[in-house]
């Protein structure tokens, strides 16, 4: 028996002149996760390993509700948990953020994540991290590759999981509103993250990067991210 | 692949050849050699002999086992049996005319462009230099009458289709086009290693060392040159005396990899 491939064939593409169109032509632009996303997801993730998947959620929620109070949000822009997202806060509402928030700031940002802030001078979050002093070490940077490791498998249960965590800010802030027709969608967000996470995850990480690409994102923390690794650590060390 | 194998493989690559070539050269003095009219006989043999030439290097230059190398030899062994086999499926004998008047609007297209860097100081010039803008392409054919044709000679791809030899053209010609015009595919392949640190997104480090040796670049030259022979032979009616020999090399080959391996 021929074995089934999942490349398609050459006699399937549609051809158009001197070019055979992708089997996916009717999309007009990959979401490229890792390049793009994933610096901005770091925190997400440490909030997850530090706390659980559940704590997690719960915690984002909580500093959610806090944040909102600190900025006003637009069309696009609003809190999701993203690093660049911490930049909504404007400057004049910094202080008094930090001053009235200190201990949430210290237990779910400082403490887990300051030591990755430290790395990087332009990361968005520095001026939360104004008070960590300590100097990220060898094993910082060996945590956070471990951590880079897992987010790079972009569909697994646990990037998936952590690229959900933005979902109840979409929600919150009214971005999307489900048909009530829709029975086995909500069921899965009802019950998340028991129930079916994939279906949940799925639907969340697609909102969410329909959300990022209505308007031309900053991608200056990623840029800034991925080129700094390369003075921190040697290849193939 | 190792040094010691290698220099095994070379010794007998050098003995093969030998072989191949002593018969071979019994098998062109058996032609009738025409004199009168020889297109033919220098586009059929010119084509074989090219690719004789590789076979040789790939039997007894290590260098030639490096895969990019290969590669880009295997593409031209296969352009020249592409047309090897359109010459042996065309009854028309002006085609051997067409080819020859193609390749000599080729070098005169390219003489012409040197006599115009020449006078305008483009390049530097000497008497070898302007003796060869000068000369006449061909001892026969003036190039004065000679149209260049901007465009290949033919497109090989439709070659290969009307002649039954479409997976050759897609396995070896097409496939290592991005070989030969350096194209990013091959860039990746042959010329860079993988960084293994998520952190650096894996990113892509130059390979210092080059692309590797191996036996397959050995193997697959010898079939393709098999090929080229199989062709030579059915255009000149000759019979098959150098597929042993050939059979006889896969052998020895195997014995001294498995040797090694042990």
């Amino acid at each position: 028996m021929t074995k089934k491939l999942n490349r398609v064939p050459i006699d399937q593409y549609q051809r158009d002149k001197k070019v055979l169109k992708p089997i996916l032509h009717m999309i007009n632009d990959q979401v490229y996760f890792e390049k793009n996303l994933l610096p901005e997801f770091l925190w997400l993730a440490y909030l997850t390993d530090s706390f659980g998947e559940v704590s997690a959620h719960k915690k984002l929620g909580e500093l959610s509700e806090i944040i909102d109070q600190y900025y006003t949000p637009d069309t696009n822009s609003f809190f999701k948990g993203t690093i660049s997202s911490f930049e909504l806060i404007p400057k004049s509402n910094r202080n008094e953020f930090l001053d009235d928030n200190i201990i949430v700031v210290e237990e779910l940002i400082i403490k887990p994540f300051g030591p990755v802030i430290a790395l990087y001078p332009n990361c968005p979050m520095s001026w939360i991290n104004a008070s960590y002093e300590g100097k990220p070490d060898k094993k910082v940077l060996e945590a956070l590759e471990d951590v880079v490791s897992k987010l790079q498998d972009s569909k697994s249960d646990y990037t998936g999981n952590i690229r959900a965590m933005p979902f109840n800010q979409i929600l919150k802030h009214n971005k999307v509103h489900f048909n009530s027709t829709m029975k086995d969608s909500i069921k899965a967000f009802e019950e998340y993250p028991y129930g079916d996470r994939y279906r949940a995850q799925t639907i969340a990480r697609t909102i969410f990067n329909i959300i990022e690409n209505q308007k031309s994102p900053d991608r200056s923390w990623s840029k800034h991210f991925w080129d700094s690794n390369f003075k921190l650590i040697n290849c193939n060390e | 692949m190792n040094d010691k194998n290698s220099s095994e493989l070379v010794k007998l690559g050098v003995k093969t050849y030998e072989q191949c070539l002593q018969i071979i050269k019994k098998q062109y003095d058996s032609l009738d050699q025409p004199i009168y009219e020889s297109t033919e006989f220098e586009s059929i043999n010119g084509l074989f002999l090219r690719n004789l030439r590789m076979f040789k290097s790939l039997l007894m230059a290590p260098s030639f086992w490096v895969i990019d190398l290969a590669q880009m030899t295997f593409r031209a062994m296969v352009e020249s049996n592409i047309y090897l086999k359109y010459f042996n499926s065309n009854k028309d004998k002006d085609v051997y005319l067409l080819f020859k008047k193609y390749g000599i609007g080729q070098e005169k297209q390219f003489k012409s462009k040197l006599s115009k860097y020449i006078q305008e100081k483009k390049i530097e010039t000497d008497e070898k230099l302007e003796a060869y803008v000068e000369s006449n392409s061909d001892n026969e054919i003036w190039d004065e009458l000679v149209y260049i044709d901007l465009k290949n000679w033919k497109n090989i791809r439709v070659l290969a289709d009307e002649n039954d030899m479409k997976l050759d053209y897609d396995l070896y010609f097409d496939r290592y086009s991005p070989v030969v015009h350096g194209h990013y595919s091959a860039l990746r392949t042959h010329y860079f290693n993988r960084c293994s640190k998520s952190m650096h997104r894996n990113h892509l480090i130059p390979n210092w060392d080059g692309p590797y040796m191996t036996l397959d670049s050995i193997v697959t030259g010898v079939n393709i040159f098999h090929k080229t022979y199989l062709l030579w032979i059915e255009h000149w009616k000759l019979g098959d005396q150098i597929s042993d020999e050939l059979e006889k090399y896969f052998v020895e080959m195997k014995k001294i990899v498995d040797t090694e391996d042990n």
